[in-house]
């Protein structure tokens, strides 16, 4: 199915007629991503679902005030981000625990989740994602997972193309070391 | 003919100009390995492991859609005529008035009565007074205005009995 341009959304959602319309297309079109987007980031498939629902009722609110001087998609993928950083660190503040620990708590939770069916080095790969610092770990699934353009990621964090090129490096380094130190080669 | 132009440009502009940061090169090396790692990896193991319940899309749709586009109709305000026949109307307009009036008649009278009560409190309290109780007041305050008519000589000679001269001196 031929996917609908944000323009066209956007011109729907305009249109009291055609909100509805146009709120249905934009769901179709990203609900899936967005979805993935914060799976990575929080892990647990139970909190990504509330996640996904309270950043798509916050679209649904703010959308007529969405100028069109950014990007759709990446607008909504700032709101999923924002939010999941967001219960990342009320986590971490609920259960007073520093971020090391939180992060050993969320990748033993992969091993024990009915919803993760990953391989060995897939397992791993995401163990050794939860080492890495918040920032590290965003801009690598984006760019790794998402396939997203280092513009496109500037425009969403907020942080210069030259910044986030030596966060991917160095996170990709970490990764690197962590799965040949664990004797896996590739 | 263009050879020998080239020659005698790069006589006079030996380098482009165009310079890299520092140690770019011994990193270079590095990064480009890294780069091919991560390509390695992504072809060893495509996705990431992560998966979702059956359906579980369709039903998140349908979710987000219920708490959004799904406006409830709002309930129309019903019209509650409080008069159904004229006769009500007209009864209900005439109790109105009457009940006024009522009110506006009982308070002129309460402020009257309040006024007389407090007149005939303060009859009342003289009349309690014994006469010669009201005698002796006032003669006594003749007393004081007597006393406060003496002559210079007599409040001179009170104070000359009475003060010392370093007690005038320090008041002076």
């Amino acid at each position: 199915m031929k996917q609908v341009e944000d323009a066209e959304i956007l011109e729907k959602f305009s249109n009291e007629k055609t909100r509805n319309e146009a709120f249905n297309l934009l769901l179709s079109k990203y609900q899936q991503k967005i979805y993935w987007h914060i799976r990575r980031l929080v892990i647990d498939h139970d909190d990504t679902d509330d996640l996904v629902q309270d950043v798509f009722i916050k679209v649904w609110r703010n959308l007529e005030k969405f100028r069109s001087d950014s990007q759709l998609y990446t607008w909504i993928y700032r709101i999923a981000t924002n939010e999941s950083i967001t219960f990342l660190n009320k986590k971490k503040q609920r259960n007073n625990t520093p971020l090391d620990e939180v992060s050993e708590e969320l990748a033993d939770s992969l091993v024990e989740s009915a919803y993760f069916n990953g391989d060995k080095l897939q397992l791993k790969l995401q163990q050794a994602l939860l080492t890495l610092p918040e920032k590290q770990r965003l801009v690598f699934n984006m760019k790794y997972f998402d396939d997203l353009k280092y513009e496109e990621i500037s425009e969403i964090l907020g942080t210069s193309v030259g910044a986030l090129k030596a966060s991917f490096h160095i996170a990709a380094k970490k990764i690197e070391t962590f799965l040949l130190n664990d004797d896996i080669s590739f | 003919m263009n050879d020998e132009i080239e020659d005698k440009l790069k006589v006079k502009v030996k380098q482009s100009g165009f310079s890299v940061p520092e140690h770019y090169f011994d990193q270079l090396t590095e990064r480009i390995q890294t780069k091919v790692s991560m390509e390695k990896l992504k072809d060893l193991s495509s996705g990431d492991g992560f998966a979702v319940p059956a359906s579980y899309f369709e039903q998140l749709e349908a979710r987000i859609k219920e708490k959004t586009t799904t406006v409830k109709p709002k309930k129309e305000a019903g019209i509650f005529r409080l008069w159904r026949s004229d006769i009500v109307k007209y009864a209900s307009a005439a109790c109105f008035v009457l009940v006024s009036a009522f009110g506006l008649y009982m308070n002129n009278h309460h402020s009257i009565s309040a006024e007389k009560s407090t007149d005939t409190t303060t009859e009342q309290t003289l009349f309690d007074i014994d006469e010669q109780m009201i005698i002796d007041h006032i003669q006594a305050s003749k007393n004081v205005k007597t006393t406060t008519n003496a002559s210079e000589k007599e409040l001179e000679d009170y104070i000359l009995n009475n003060y010392s001269q370093t007690d005038i001196a320090s008041n002076l």
